[in-house]
């Protein structure tokens, strides 16, 4: 598995397309909160990855998310997920948004902890923080 | 050895910050506590973080203004957690230094990196969110950013951490 992280608007998902650029056609993405671990186990890269962390929270689902991942993990090993740095501000007052963006960062750790290669995005360039990088 | 760690909220910035202070030996790991619980959250967050030390043998001290009267020794290992609490006590608590801070902290940091072996600072980056605060908060990042500016000046390693990964920035 290859994480890509960074501010938004950075470039991540470029990268990711990039580093999933096939001969045989478009890469697929799975990008919607809703996606289910059979999607995301057939998709080549999985986008927005903090937007389903939220909907899993505001559904209760939360308490299994590392499970979930594990799961997904196992079955797409090479499978490129974008995730976003959102923890460089100042603590949001809102009591949900707080508990949010600090999951985000805990999962980006944990996936971090599993990925063959971490990237961070800024201004478009993508930085090898883990792992070697390929040639692309 | 002074090093400076950064790093967003949920980064692991903690966790690295104990790592690297669990590779100084020898002499006495001493943990100085910035954060001033309020309410329930703050405290389980304390909690989280003393669990998160349990068996390294920190020494807590607790220290939410005035770095100047916490005593250490020559030969101990010291781990400040974190500048961003620590700056919002010397703000705008009454006891603090007010619109000294950045100097005040600065000057304090300075002479307990020169006081004890190895210091190590965590601060926060809270400076990437795009929004433009009310006056207070927005003299707060100014502050804040002043100082962690004049730690990395003066640390001989400054670390990014990103998921868990401490990306250093000055070698």
């Amino acid at each position: 598995m290859i994480l890509i992280t960074g501010g938004a608007f950075q470039g991540k998902l470029d990268w990711a397309r990039k580093l999933a650029a096939r001969e045989d056609g478009e890469p697929v993405i799975a990008s919607d909160e809703y996606a289910g671990a059979e999607e995301i186990v057939h998709a080549d890269i999985w986008d927005q990855f903090p937007a389903w962390v939220k909907r899993r929270m505001e559904e209760g689902l939360d308490a299994q998310t590392e499970a979930e991942l594990a799961q997904i993990l196992a079955a797409n090993p090479s499978l490129i997920i974008v995730t976003r740095e959102m923890g460089c501000g100042l603590v949001p007052v809102d009591a949900f948004e707080r508990a949010w963006r600090e999951r985000v960062g805990r999962l980006g750790c944990f996936l971090a902890e599993r990925a063959e290669r971490v990237y961070l995005v800024t201004c478009g360039v993508p930085l090898c923080i883990r792992g070697e990088e390929a040639p692309c | 050895m002074f090093a400076v760690v950064s790093g967003g909220s949920g980064s692991g910035k903690s966790a690295f910050a104990e790592s690297l202070a669990m590779t100084c030996e020898p002499g006495e790991k001493i943990y100085i506590a910035t954060m001033e619980p309020y309410d329930e959250e703050e405290k389980r967050r304390v909690k989280r973080h003393r669990r998160m030390r349990e068996g390294k043998h920190f020494r807590t001290i607790e220290c939410f203004r005035h770095l100047a009267r916490v005593a250490v020794e020559a030969s101990d290992t010291v781990l400040l957690e974190c500048m961003s609490n620590l700056v919002a006590g010397e703000m705008f608590h009454p006891e603090g230094r007010g619109e000294e801070t950045a100097q005040a902290v600065l000057a304090d940091v300075r002479r307990l990196a020169a006081s004890c072996r190895n210091l190590i600072v965590v601060t926060n980056d809270v400076f990437g969110d795009g929004i433009e605060y009310a006056e207070g908060s927005q003299r707060y990042l100014e502050v804040l950013g002043e100082i962690n500016q004049g730690l990395g000046h003066s640390a001989d390693q400054v670390f990014q951490v990103v998921c868990g990964i401490p990306v250093r920035v000055k070698q």
